[in-house]
């Protein structure tokens, strides 16, 4: 740039140097030339002026003896002589002849007009040599010599003039050098003079006044020649009167003229360079300012501004280059904004991203964006700079995670399908920095490079698939196992299978049973309907607690029935007969119907505790701790429930699964007191209900413990035994029975199955708590 | 143009050549088919001839698929090669990616399937 702009300055310095040169040089010839023309004017019109003098001096008598000269000269008897080649050389008469002419009055008088002519051409009018001392010329005559040539000659031979009179016919210094000149020889009478191309000469023949070009004699510098003719009374030229006028003086003159001239050029030239030197550099410099800008411009320096002072075109261009640089800073800095806005919309979309992303250069390093959710899958904090392979600790996995990064970007020729199935991320068991086992799937993307062609990044994005694998993994479980839909459900909400199990074959006895008791109606023993209505209150129980409130609600129908049955007369027992029987099949349809078994348990699903660890015992207590709560919930009050069975209890939880559910009924539907009730009677707030299943030395060992109302049949502070209980029947029973609890038959259900389990029981009651021992044999 | 099939099977060499001929219909005629049924052979055929197009099966016998794509590429050439094969494991596709295959179908092959793999090489090659 600097180079240039110096090339540009060379280029405006010649440009200046030239014109302002070309200027003074023709205004210098131009000047020159004029002078030299005005000054050859003046001098041609003085030789003429001289001219026309010469011609008044000379008289008639004058022009007569000299046309008289003229023709004895040119008589043809003495022209024998050849024609002469140039000057003055060819002498046409002896020297007497001459002297003869010379020594007469008329030759005389015209040679001094002569003289007087050319003296009149110097300071002094008159011939030296008779001027006193005090008079003497000081310079000499400025005409150097006066003769007249005559024209016979001339009509004999073109060209050729004969001199017939001149101003001295002896020697003389004309030039004052104190010796003579070749040029100072005379002009002899009858001389022949060679005129041919002399300038002016033919029209002073024709009759006019003339003035012939310049020469330049060797020692008496410069003259030209004046013609004027000499005329006859009848205007015929008879002769010329030359004049050979010294022009030293403007020649001279004219060459100082030229001298000065080339000093001026040189002086000029000078001038010139420096003057273009400095205005180049003048106009130049805030050109260069302005580059310097546009440079530092360049350098994305916008703050750069030009000062201006002047009001040209320079500034005008000083004041766009600093527009130029205000809007490039403003454009820049909203890029600028424009893009840190975009970085921390990328930023904000990175960190809100569920999956997985970064990316990887062709060195295979992590680059430094990725999403939060990136480091929280490999649990670790930082991820920039790390070679990818590296996040895989199984060597091989990690050389093959290598090559197919490389693959990305050393070739371009493989398809889509290809790389996809060559992918050894696709779908892997991971386990990240914090040990959790992750199930991922990684996909591989190449980003173009600015070119379009060559991959620039690899972007990676990775699905953390661990949940979705789990279900996967359950529901192919359950698809293997060749589940029925019910099993899967059971499976699926974790309700403990024994139990279900168990309450459909509860339900398949009754059935029969109630199928029985119609047949057998009329003769019925009241021991059997006792047996039947434990096992309807038995399966309420058990219906209530799963949902099947219709169920529920036809059995206490039933119970109401048998209730009353053996104390009515043969005809109203007919019609209870038929209740039965009417209530018997309803309930057949509540439970034979798989459908809505399945719905119910759908419905159970939301309830389920999915946090129940696997093991069967553990489901158990989950299951019983669940309905405790359940019932707390129902009954709107605080409970301090503990559930514990021993290992291996499982059958023992099963076999009094009726019994306990018959303990939960009565502790709510009559153990239930408010929390004022309770703080009265000096019992903490919460209910404290406690089922515990221990190991004993034969058997196991169930304590159940609550402490609300206790139970109706006991008295407060004393214990009922197995065989007590078992005593009482149904003698007990009270009338304001609800659909909970209240007939007794609760207790007698609970003490036969204890019987028929071969166990034994032991209810004790005190301090305002009941405690129910169970023991069983294995 | 011409085609070089290799598998060790002569249904799968058919099906692969009747997919082709079936998509591109009337300039089919302009293809010459070559078939071979190992990898030796082929190699002979594709010395011999101007091949611009393979499809290769994996397991053959005396010269397997990516043994013949490495001594193809070896030598320099860059005739574009599909895979015909069952192999489904990500490492073996990875080898044959990394030897120089340029595209892959997996058996059993369809033909809408096979037909969309390779149409970008008939594309390519001005079909």
């Amino acid at each position: 740039m600097l180079k240039s702009l110096f090339n540009f300055r060379f280029r405006l310095t010649a440009a200046i140097f030239l014109v302002a040169l070309g200027a003074t040089v023709t205004g210098l010839v131009y000047y020159y030339l004029n002078a030299k023309r005005q000054i050859w004017s003046q001098m041609s019109n003085r030789v003429k002026d001289f001219g026309k003098i010469g011609v008044t001096l000379m008289n008639a008598d004058d022009l007569r003896y000299l046309e008289k000269l003229d023709t004895n000269l040119n008589d043809t008897r003495r022209n024998t002589a050849p024609v002469p080649v140039s000057g003055a050389t060819l002498s046409a008469l002896a020297d007497d002849e001459k002297i003869k002419i010379i020594r007469t009055t008329p030759f005389q008088i015209i040679v001094q007009k002569l003289r007087r002519l050319r003296f009149a051409s110097g300071k002094s009018a008159v011939y030296e040599s008779i001027l006193p001392a005090g008079l003497e010329a000081t310079a000499e005559p400025q005409i150097h010599r006066a003769w007249i040539a005559g024209i016979k000659m001339h009509v004999h031979a073109p060209n050729f003039l004969r001199v017939l009179c001149a101003d001295e016919f002896e020697e003389i210094d004309r030039n004052n050098n104190q010796r003579i000149d070749p040029e100072e020889s005379i002009y002899h009478i009858g001389d022949v003079f060679n005129a041919r191309g002399l300038t002016g000469l033919s029209a002073a023949l024709a009759g006019e006044v003339t003035v012939g070009s310049g020469y330049r004699s060797e020692h008496s510098g410069v003259y030209i020649s004046g013609y004027t003719p000499l005329k006859n009374a009848k205007g015929e030229v008879i002769a010329l009167l030359v004049i050979d006028f010294s022009a030293a003086t403007e020649f001279d003159a004219l060459f100082r003229l030229k001298v000065t001239g080339y000093y001026i050029i040189i002086a000029a030239l000078l001038f010139s360079i420096m003057a273009a030197a400095t205005t180049s550099r003048f106009l130049l410099r805030p050109l260069e300012v302005m580059q310097k800008a546009a440079v530092r411009i360049g350098q994305r320096d916008f703050s750069v501004r030009v000062a201006t002072q002047s009001r040209d075109e320079l500034a005008d261009l000083a004041f766009a280059l600093n527009l130029m640089a205000q809007e490039l800073g403003e454009y820049s800095t909203q890029m600028e904004r424009r893009i840190a806005a975009r970085t921390s919309e990328i930023s904000g979309i990175l960190e809100a991203l569920e999956q997985g992303i970064l990316t990887v250069d062709n060195r295979g390093l992590i680059q430094s964006e990725y999403s939060a959710a990136t480091l929280r899958i490999f649990a670790t904090d930082d991820l920039a700079n790390r070679k990818f392979s590296t996040l895989f600790e199984n060597e091989k996995l990690a050389q093959s995670v290598d090559r197919f990064i490389n693959l990305f970007f050393s070739r371009n020729d493989i398809s889509v399908q290809m790389l996809e199935k060559a992918n050894p991320l696709r779908e892997i068991e991971y386990i990240n920095g914090a040990g959790a086992t992750k199930n991922l799937r990684f996909s591989f993307r190449p980003l173009f490079a600015e070119d379009g062609t060559t991959v620039g990044r690899l972007l990676v994005s990775i699905v953390d698939d661990t949940d979705e694998a789990k279900l996967r993994e359950r529901i192919t479980l359950a698809e293997t196992q060749q589940r029925s839909e019910l099993d899967t459900l059971m499976n699926l909400i974790r309700i403990p299978q024994p139990i279900l199990e168990a309450f459909i074959e509860q339900q398949e006895a009754y059935l029969s049973a109630g199928k029985d008791l119609i047949i057998r109606f009329d003769a019925l023993d009241p021991a059997s309907v006792t047996a039947f209505a434990q096992q309807v209150h038995a399966l309420k129980g058990n219906a209530l607690q799963l949902g099947f409130d219709e169920l529920g609600t036809l059995l206490h129908r039933i119970e109401d029935y048998l209730e009353v049955m053996l104390r009515q007369t043969p005809y109203d027992r007919r019609f209870t007969r038929h209740e039965i029987s009417q209530i018997l099949n309803l309930s057949e349809q509540a439970i034979i119907s798989r459908e809505t078994l399945v719905s119910r348990i759908r419905h159970l699903i939301g309830a389920a505790d999915n946090s129940a660890a696997n093991s069967q015992l553990s489901r158990l207590r989950a299951f019983w701790l669940s309905k405790i709560q359940e019932r707390a919930a129902i009954a709107g009050i605080q409970i301090a429930p503990e559930v514990s069975f021993a290992d291996g209890s499982e059958r023992v939880v099963g076999q009094l699964h009726n019994v306990i559910v018959q303990l939960l009924r009565n502790t709510f539907a009559h153990g239930i007191e408010s929390a004022a009730e309770r703080q009265s009677r000096g019992k903490p707030a919460e209910l404290s209900i406690r089922l515990i299943i221990t190991r004993a030395m034969t058997g196991f060992a169930v304590t159940y413990y609550e402490d609300g109302r206790g139970f109706a049949q006991i008295a407060q502070g004393s214990t009922l035994t197995l065989a007590e209980l078992l005593q009482k029947g149904l003698t007990g029973a009270q009338r304001s029975a609800t659909l909970e609890a209240g007939r007794g038959l609760g207790m007698d259900f609970i003490a036969s199955s204890i019987q028929s389990l071969r166990g034994d029981l032991r209810i004790t009651s005190q301090n305002g708590s009941t405690i129910i021992h169970i023991t069983l044999p294995d | 143009m011409q085609i070089l099939i290799v598998d060790d099977s002569e249904l799968m060499r058919t099906i692969v050549e009747q997919v082709i001929r079936e998509n591109l219909r009337e300039a089919a005629a302009k293809i010459r088919f070559y078939h071979a049924a190992n990898g030796k052979d082929a190699m002979d055929i594709f010395q011999a001839e101007p091949v611009s197009l393979v499809f290769l099966d994996w397991n053959m016998p005396v010269l397997d698929g990516v043994e013949f794509v490495r001594e193809i590429r070896g030598s320099g050439n860059k005739v574009p090669i599909v895979m015909i094969t069952s192999v489904t494991d990500s490492e073996k596709i990875l080898q044959a990616a990394a030897a120089g295959v340029n595209s892959y179908v997996e058996k059993p092959i369809r033909g809408p399937q096979l037909w969309d793999q390779i149409a970008m090489f008939f594309r390519h090659a001005g079909f």
